[in-house]
C-alpha cells in the first residue's frame, strides 16, 4: 500500500485528492486517458471509459503507461481485473486501420485476422465494406468512411483512421499577433489538434476558442467552412477573424438566412444547414460547394443530427470541433468521437481561471419567497404550467432590481419567458433582446453595451451562446430551459471574459423557494459545481435589506 | 514397504489377491484401508470379503481417481498385456522408465498383485479402463472373434497365411507382423499412425467390403492391418498399434509431474487484502438489501434471474460474482430461506453477529464458507437437463466433491513460494497429471474456476496465494485474520464533504459512521473509497428514520475534514422544513362542531373516555371507534349528534326503503319482417334439413354401430372422390351425439371437410369424433 493521492473505484472512477502533495503529478499522469468528470473543491473524479482509453491510444499512449500510472499513484491495491480490462480495452484500438492503399484506395486493414473476420460478418458493418483483397485487407467504400467508423466504434473495434486528409484548396491565412499573443494552452490545443488530424478541443467559455479556431485555420492555410450556432455568433467570428488574422472582409463569406455568400472562408449557421424545403436539406450542398481544407464546428455539443449525417461524408476533410462542455444531453458523445474526432485538448475551468485567462466568478443563488397569492396559484396550477409560474414570479423583479443597483456594473439579465423579460426591461429601464429582435438591432445594442453606453441588457436565450460581451461582469438569470446543465455553463461563460482590472464576475440565479424552480436550479448547477464552482445561497430578504 | 516383512503365512508366489493380502503386514493393510476407505465401511469380516470388495467396479473407480498419470499408465500397461506381465516387460512398455514406485503404489492399493515375474491386475480394472486402454485397440483375436472363416479367407490369402489360425499366428509373431507392416505404402502408414495415437477406431463407409482396393484404408483392411468392427467402423488391432507406436508403446509417459509456471507479481498481499475487504463490503451490501427487500425462493429452489440481476447491479459486479457471494454467504451461515409457506431469502441471526466483527474476521468466515461449499457457483446460469438456467442457491449447483477439488487446487498453490503466482494453465496441467481420472466432466474447468473464485474472494492476489490465505489453509482463522488485519487500512473517522453534495470517504469507514452515512446519503461508487451523494430523497430517508435535522448537521460537522458546504446545510434545512408538515394518521370516525365549547364539554365528559377521542383542531375531534358506536354513546349522554356522509351531507337516520335494481329481461316481441333474401336462405336451410332428416330416417337403426377408423376413412375418401352424400354419426365438442348428412369434400390430417346439410354450410369434422358412417340411399 502506497500513500498515493489516487483511489481507484470498482466502477472505474478515479478519485484524486487535490490537497495531496503528489496530486499535480498524478493529474498530469492520468489526464491523457481518464475523463475528468467532476472537479469540486477537494476530490476530483475521473472516469476510465473506452472512449477515453481510445483517445489516449490515438494520442500515442499505451496500456502499460496507463497501468503504471494507476499502480504508481493509487493509494490502495488496484483490482487486477480492472487493470486487465484497461489493457484489453486499449488493445482493441488500432487492430483495425483505415488506410489509403496506392492501388485500391481506401481499405480497412487489420493486424488481427480474427477481428477482421468478426467485423466483416457483422450485419451493420458488412454493407460498408467491399471485396476482400487479402486475409488482412478489405476494401472500404470511401463514401462510407465516416459511417464505417461509427459502426466500428459501436461494435467495440474502433478503427484508427490513417487514410489521411485532402489538403483542400490552399488559401493563405496567417495570424496577426500585434499586441497580443496566442496563449500557451491555445498553442497546445492547436498543436494537439493538428497532430491528430481531426478532433475536438474543449475549453471553458471565454477561454478564447475562436482564437484556437483562427490559429488552426492559419495552420491549415486552406479554405475553411465554419459552422456556428447563430448569425450573431457568426458575425463575431467574422470580426474576430478580421482582427486576429490576415483575412480581409472580401475573403470571409456569411451563409445564413439573410445572406448566401460562399467565399474562401465561409461562416454558416447550424440553422440554415438544417433548414428543410420539401423534406430536403437544401443547404447541405454547401459542404461540397468548395474544396474545403478545414471544417470548424463551433459549440460541437449542439451539433444537430442532420449535420452529423453530412459530416459522415466529410471524412477526408480536417475537422475541428470546439466546445466548452462535451456533455451532450442526447448522449451522442460516441458520434462526436468517430465523426469529428477524438478529444485532442481539454483544460479544466479552474486551471484556466488560476492562470488568469478567465475571470474568477462568484456564483450565488438568491432565494425569493413567493407571495401567498402566487403560492396559491402555483399550488393549483397544471403541471405543465408550474415551472413557468414559479420562475416568472413577480417577486423576483424587485430582487433583480436590487442586485443591479448593488453592483453598478455592466449587467446581463437572462431569462426564458418573454413576458418576464419585458417586465424586467421596463422595471430596470434596459433594452430587451429576444428571438424576434432584428439582427441589426441586436448588433447595435451589443455594441452600445460594449461601449458602456447602456448599463445592461435583458436577453432571452438567444444570448446563451457565443455572444462576446467582454464588459459583462454581472449575469442574473431569472428563468431558463428547465434543468439544462449546459445552459447554466454557457450563461456563466458570458461573464467569464477576464476583466481589465481583474475584478470578479458575479453570476446570480434568482429562484423561487420550495418550487420546481429551486429543484431545476439544483440540477442546473451540477455541472458547474462539478467544475469547482461553489454556489452560495442567500435569502432574498437579505438582498432587499441591502445586505 | 519392504518385502522383508515376511510374516507371510504363505510360501512361494501368491495364487490370488486374497492370498497376497494374507501375506501383508498389518500396517500395510491399514494403509490400504486408509487409501481406500470405502473398503473399510462396514469393517469387512475377513480378508476374503475385503478382497471381494477391492474387486468391485465402483471401488476400483474410486481408487483410480487417486492415482497419478504415470501410475495410471503403468496400470494401463498391465492391462494392455492381456494375461500376466513380468516386471521387465512392463518396463519396456513404459519406455524404460523406472516404475518401481508406481508399481508399489498399485500393489498398495490392491489393484495389482503377484510377483514381479507374474503381475496380475484385478479384474475390475480391465472393466473400468475399458476395451481401449492407453488408446490402443483390442487384440486381433478379439477383433476377429466375430468374423467368420469365410470373411477372413480373402485376407488370409492376401497375406499368405492359412485361414483364421494362420492369421492369429501372424499377429502373435512380432517379426512377421513387422514384415507385413513393411509392405504398407506411405499413405497407408499415415492412416495407421493416426489410429495408433488413439482412439483406435475410424469411421469409413462399407468397412466390410475388401475389394476393390481403392483407398489406403481398403488396402489395410484387405491385409488384416485394420479390422472392420461393423460396416461403418474399423479398428486398429492392439498388436499393430503397439508396433506402430514403436519405442513409446504407451504414448507420452511422464514419470515426473509437469512443472508449475510461476511468476512473482508485485503486491500479491495488498491486492488480495483489497479484494477481501471488497468481498466483505459487497456481501454486507447485498445482505443489507435483502434484509430490507428479501427475494423470494423459487419454487424449484434458489434465487430468480431478476433478483440475481438486481444483486449484480447493487454490488456493481458481474452476475457470476453476485452468485458466488450469495453462495458463500449461505455457506457461511449468514443467509438462509425462511421457514414460511412462501419462503424468502433472509439473513440469519448469525449475520448480526458477523456484522459486529472486524473486517478480517468477517472475511475468514466467508472464506471458510467457500472452502466447505459443496456446490459450484460457476454452474449458475448454465442450462441443465430441462434447459433451465441453474439458479444461485438452487439445487442444480450442488457438487458434493467441490470442497475436495477446491482443496486440491489450493494445495498446489500452497506448494509455491510465498508471493509467487502460478499460471492457471500450468495448475490445470499439474492437477491433470496428479489425478487424470478425477473431477468428472468438469475436470478441465474446475481448476480455472477455483482460481478465479479465489482471486475474487481475495485468497489470492494477482494469482499468488496471499500470506493470510496460506494461514487460513494451514493454520487457524485467528492467525489468518490477524495477518489480514495488518494488511487492511485502518478505518477512518472522517469524510470529505464537497460543494457538489458528494461525500467522499477516502478509505474504509468506522462502522457506525458508515451506517449513518449510508442512511443520509446514497452510495454512488465503491472501491478503495466510497462516494456518497446527498440528495433530497436521501435526507428525507434519514428524517423518516427518526433523525432530526440537527443530527444530520452534527454528523457532517463532526466527521467532515473539510468545511461543510453551505449548499448541504441548506439542503438539509430545506428538507427538514418540509418534512412532516403533512401528517397522516388513522381514525375510525370524527366529530366536528362549530361550537368549541360543546366539544370541550364532550371531551370533558367522563363517559366519553371509552371513545378514545383526540382533538385535532379547535373544532375537530377524532375517535378510534366507528361512527355507529360514537353516535350511540353520544345519544346515550343526551347529545343530539347527526351522522355525516363522505361528501359532508347529513345522513338521515331513517334509511330509505330498500329496492332492487331491475334485472335484464328478454326483449319484447316485435313483428318480424322477413326480407326476400332472408326468406330464400331460410328455405334453403329448410330443404337441407329435410334431406338430413329423411336420410336419418332411412339409415339403418344402428348407424352408430362403430365402423373401424380405417373403414370410416376409406368410406369417406370414396364419398369425397365420388361427391356422394353420406350419413355420419358425430359427437360434437360438447359431447352431444348427432347424426347428419354430409357431402365430404376432402379427408386430410384427421379431419373431414364436408358440406353439412343439417347446418347448410361447409364444416370440418374430426375423424375421431365420427362414430359411424353409412351411405345415403339414392332418391333421398
Amino acid at each position: 500500500m502506497t500513500d498515493g493521492p489516487l483511489i481507484v473505484q470498482s466502477d472505474k472512477t478515479l478519485l484524486l485528492e487535490v490537497d495531496h502533495p503528489m496530486a499535480q503529478e498524478c493529474r498530469m499522469a492520468i489526464a491523457p486517458f481518464a475523463e475528468l468528470e467532476r472537479s469540486p473543491e477537494h476530490v476530483h473524479t475521473y472516469r476510465l471509459t473506452p472512449l477515453g482509453l481510445w483517445n489516449a491510444r490515438a494520442a500515442g499512449h499505451d496500456a502499460e503507461q496507463v497501468v503504471d500510472a494507476l499502480v504508481k499513484f493509487s493509494r490502495y491495491a488496484v483490482p487486477h481485473a480492472l487493470l486487465v480490462d484497461v489493457a484489453d480495452t486499449m488493445d482493441r484500438y488500432g487492430r483495425l486501420k483505415l488506410e489509403n492503399d496506392p492501388i485500391h484506395g481506401l481499405v480497412l486493414r487489420t493486424t488481427d485476422r480474427a477481428v477482421l473476420e468478426e467485423v466483416v460478418r457483422n450485419k451493420k458493418v458488412s454493407p460498408m465494406l467491399g471485396a476482400r483483397l487479402d486475409p488482412e485487407t478489405v476494401l472500404a467504400f470511401p463514401s462510407e468512411r465516416g459511417r464505417l467508423k461509427q459502426a466500428l466504434l459501436k461494435v467495440g473495434w474502433p478503427a484508427e483512421d490513417m487514410a489521411g486528409y485532402v489538403d483542400g484548396e490552399a488559401h493563405e491565412i496567417a495570424m496577426k499577433e500585434d499586441g497580443w499573443h496566442l496563449r500557451d494552452y491555445q498553442k497546445l490545443a492547436v498543436e494537439g489538434f493538428w497532430h491528430g488530424g481531426s478532433g475536438v478541443v474543449v475549453l471553458p467559455c471565454g477561454a478564447g476558442k475562436t482564437i484556437v479556431g483562427a490559429a488552426a485555420m492559419a495552420r491549415a492555410s486552406a479554405t475553411t467552412l465554419i459552422l456556428v450556432t447563430n448569425t450573431v455568433s457568426g458575425r463575431q467570428w467574422k470580426s474576430e477573424l478580421l482582427k486576429r488574422t490576415t483575412l480581409t472582409e472580401d475573403e470571409i463569406g456569411e451563409y445564413s438566412g439573410e445572406k448566401k455568400e460562399i467565399k474562401p472562408v465561409t461562416i454558416a449557421t447550424y440553422q440554415i444547414m438544417t433548414t428543410r424545403r420539401k423534406g430536403e436539406y437544401t443547404h447541405l450542398e454547401l459542404f461540397g460547394a468548395r474544396d474545403w481544407g478545414l471544417v470548424v464546428y463551433d459549440e460541437v455539443h449542439l451539433l444537430p443530427a442532420p449535420v452529423f449525417r453530412m459530416t459522415a461524408d466529410l471524412q477526408t476533410r480536417r475537422r475541428l470541433g470546439l466546445t466548452a462542455t462535451l456533455v451532450r444531453e442526447d448522449g451522442r458523445e460516441g458520434d462526436v468521437f468517430s465523426l469529428i474526432g477524438p478529444k485532442r485538448y481539454d483544460a479544466p475551468w479552474k486551471d484556466i481561471e488560476s492562470q488568469g485567462w478567465i475571470a474568477p466568478a462568484d456564483c450565488t443563488e438568491v432565494r425569493v419567497t413567493m407571495t401567498e397569492a402566487e403560492r396559491l396559484v402555483y399550488a393549483t396550477a397544471e403541471p405543465e404550467d408550474k415551472y413557468k409560474l414559479c420562475s416568472t414570479a413577480h417577486t423576483k423583479i424587485a430582487v433583480v432590481k436590487k442586485l443591479v443597483e448593488r453592483h453598478h456594473d455592466q449587467v446581463l439579465v437572462i431569462g426564458a419567458y418573454l413576458d418576464q423579460l419585458d417586465e424586467l426591461g421596463e422595471a430596470l429601464d434596459m433594452p430587451v433582446i429576444q428571438g424576434s429582435t432584428k439582427n441589426a438591432e441586436r448588433e447595435r445594442l451589443y455594441d452600445a453595451f460594449r461601449r458602456k453606453e447602456i448599463p445592461g441588457l435583458v436577453v432571452s436565450k438567444v444570448a446563451n451562446f457565443s455572444i462576446d460581451l467582454p464588459e459583462a461582469a454581472i449575469a442574473i438569470q431569472v428563468s431558463g430551459t428547465f434543468g439544462s446543465r449546459q445552459e447554466e455553463a454557457q450563461r456563466l461563460g458570458r461573464v467569464l471574459r477576464p476583466k481589465e482590472d481583474g475584478r470578479t464576475a458575479h453570476f446570480y440565479t434568482v429562484v423561487s423557494r420550495d418550487t420546481l424552480d429551486q429543484e431545476y436550479a439544483a440540477h442546473r448547477q451540477r455541472f458547474l459545481a462539478e467544475q469547482g464552482y461553489a454556489y452560495t445561497i442567500v435569502d432574498a430578504d437579505d438582498v432587499l435589506s441591502g445586505g | 514397504m519392504s518385502t522383508l516383512g515376511s510374516t507371510a503365512a504363505v510360501e512361494g508366489s501368491p495364487r490370488s489377491l486374497a492370498d497376497e493380502l494374507r501375506g501383508w503386514p498389518d500396517e500395510r493393510l491399514a494403509r490400504l484401508l486408509q487409501a481406500r476407505p470405502d473398503l473399510a465401511t462396514p469393517i469387512p469380516p475377513d480378508l476374503g470379503v475385503l478382497t471381494a470388495r477391492a474387486g468391485v467396479r465402483l471401488s476400483v473407480l474410486r481408487a483410480l481417481e487417486n492415482i497419478d498419470a504415470f501410475t495410471l499408465a503403468a496400470l494401463e500397461g498391465l492391462v494392455v498385456s492381456e494375461a500376466t506381465t513380468s516386471y521387465g516387460d512392463l518396463v519396456t512398455l513404459m519406455g524404460g522408465h523406472d516404475i518401481r514406485a508406481a508399481l508399489e503404489r498399485l500393489r498398495d492399493l490392491a489393484l495389482v498383485w503377484g510377483d514381479d515375474d507374474a503381475l496380475h491386475v484385478v479384474g475390475a480394472v480391465r472393466e473400468v479402463l475399458g476395451s481401449h486402454p492407453a488408446g490402443l485397440g483390442r487384440p486381433a483375436a478379439v477383433c476377429l472373434a466375430r468374423h467368420s472363416d469365410r470373411q477372413v479367407q480373402p485376407v488370409a490369402e492376401a497375406i499368405g497365411v492359412a485361414g483364421m489360425p494362420g492369421l492369429l499366428e501372424l499377429f502373435a509373431d512380432r517379426s512377421r507382423l513387422e514384415e507385413l507392416l513393411d509392405r504398407a505404402g506411405e499413405e497407408e502408414r499415415k492412416v495407421l499412425a493416426a489410429l495408433a495415437v488413439g482412439p483406435p477406431l475410424g469411421q469409413v463407409r462399407d468397412a466390410l467390403r475388401l475389394t476393390p482396393v481403392d483407398s489406403p484404408v481398403r488396402w489395410l483392411l484387405a491385409h488384416g492391418l485394420l479390422v472392420a468392427v461393423d460396416n461403418g467402423t474399423v479398428e486398429l488391432p492392439r498388436e499393430v498399434g503397439l508396433l506402430v507406436r514403436g519405442a513409446a508403446p504407451l504414448g507420452d509417459v511422464r514419470p515426473d509431474p509437469p512443472a508449475l509456471v510461476t511468476s512473482t507479481p508485485a503486491g500479491v498481499d495488498a491486492t488480495a487484502a483489497h479484494a477481501a475487504a471488497d468481498v466483505v463490503a459487497k456481501t454486507e451490501a447485498l445482505l443489507e438489501q435483502w434484509s430490507a427487500e428479501p427475494p423470494g425462493v423459487l419454487r424449484a429452489g434458489g434465487v430468480g434471474v431478476r433478483d440475481l440481476k438486481r444483486a449484480s447491479q447493487l454490488i456493481a459486479a458481474s452476475e457470476q460474482v453476485a452468485a458466488l457471494l450469495m453462495e458463500v454467504a449461505a455457506a457461511a451461515g449468514l443467509l438462509d430461506q425462511s421457514p414460511d409457506f412462501d419462503p424468502l431469502w433472509l439473513p440469519t441471526p448469525a449475520y448480526d453477529g458477523w456484522l459486529g466483527m472486524p473486517t478480517e474476521l468477517r472475511w475468514t468466515m466467508l472464506a471458510r464458507g467457500w472452502l466447505g461449499l459443496a456446490r459450484l457457483p460457476r454452474l449458475v446460469g448454465e442450462r441443465g437437463d430441462r434447459d433451465k438456467a441453474a439458479a444461485p442457491l438452487g439445487p442444480d449447483v450442488d457438487w458434493p466433491a467441490a470442497p475436495a477439488e477446491r482443496r486440491r487446487v489450493l494445495d498446489v498453490l500452497l506448494e509455491t513460494r510465498a508471493g509467487a503466482a502460478a499460471a492457471p494453465d500450468s495448475v490445470t496441467a499439474l492437477l491433470r497429471w496428479r489425478a487424470p481420472r478425477r473431477g468428472g466432466r468438469l475436470r478441465e474447468s474446475l481448476p480455472a474456476w477455483t482460481l478465479e473464485e479465489a482471486e475474487t474472494l481475495g485468497l489470492t492476489g494477482r494469482g499468488g496465494l496471499a500470506s493470510f490465505a496460506r494461514l487460513l489453509l494451514t493454520g487457524t482463522d485467528r492467525e489468518s485474520a490477524r495477518s489480514l488485519g495488518a494488511l487492511l487500512p485502518d478505518p477512518l473517522d472522517h469524510v470529505l464533504v464537497q460543494p457538489d453534495l458528494t461525500v467522499v470517504a477516502p478509505g474504509p469507514l468506522e462502522r457506525g459512521l458508515a451506517r449513518d452515512l449510508a442512511l443520509v446519503a446514497d452510495v454512488e461508487s465503491t472501491g478503495g473509497a466510497t462516494v456518497y451523494r446527498v440528495s433530497e430523497a436521501s435526507v428525507r430517508r434519514a428524517l423518516d428514520a427518526g433523525r432530526a435535522a440537527s443530527d444530520v448537521h452534527e454528523l457532517f460537522r463532526a466527521h467532515s475534514r473539510t468545511a461543510v458546504p453551505q449548499a448541504l446545510t441548506y439542503l438539509v434545512d430545506d428538507v427538514a422544513r418540509r418534512h412532516g408538515r403533512l401528517r397522516v394518521g388513522t381514525a375510525a370516525s370524527y366529530l366536528r362542531c362549530d361550537d368549541e365549547a360543546l366539544l370541550n364539554e364532550v371531551l370533558a365528559a367522563r363517559k366519553t373516555a371509552g371513545l378514545k377521542l383526540r382533538r385535532l383542531a379547535p373544532t375537530v375531534v377524532t375517535s378510534a371507534l366507528p361512527v355507529g358506536e360514537v353516535l350511540d354513546v353520544l345519544r346515550s349522554l343526551g347529545y343530539a349528534p347527526a351522522a355525516e356522509a363522505a361528501d359532508g351531507a347529513l345522513l338521515v337516520a331513517a334509511a330509505q326503503p330498500r329496492r332492487t335494481p331491475l334485472r335484464h329481461r328478454p326483449a319484447r316481441h316485435t313483428d318480424v319482417v322477413l326480407a326476400e333474401e332472408q326468406s330464400r336462405l331460410a328455405v334453403t336451410a329448410l330443404r337441407a334439413g329435410d334431406v338430413a332428416a329423411r336420410a336419418a330416417r332411412r339409415t339403418p337403426a344402428t348407424p352408430a354401430s362403430r365402423t373401424s377408423t380405417a373403414d370410416t376413412l376409406a368410406f369417406l375418401q370414396d364419398a369425397a372422390r365420388e361427391r356422394r352424400q353420406v350419413w355420419i354419426g358425430y359427437v360434437d365438442a360438447q359431447g352431444r351425439a348427432t347424426s347428419r348428412v354430409v357431402e365430404p369434400r376432402s379427408v386430410e390430417g384427421g379431419f373431414v371437410a364436408a358440406y353439412d346439410y343439417l347446418r347448410g354450410e361447409d364444416r370440418t369434422f374430426a375423424v375421431h369424433r365420427i362414430t359411424g358412417v353409412a351411405p345415403v340411399e339414392e332418391g333421398d
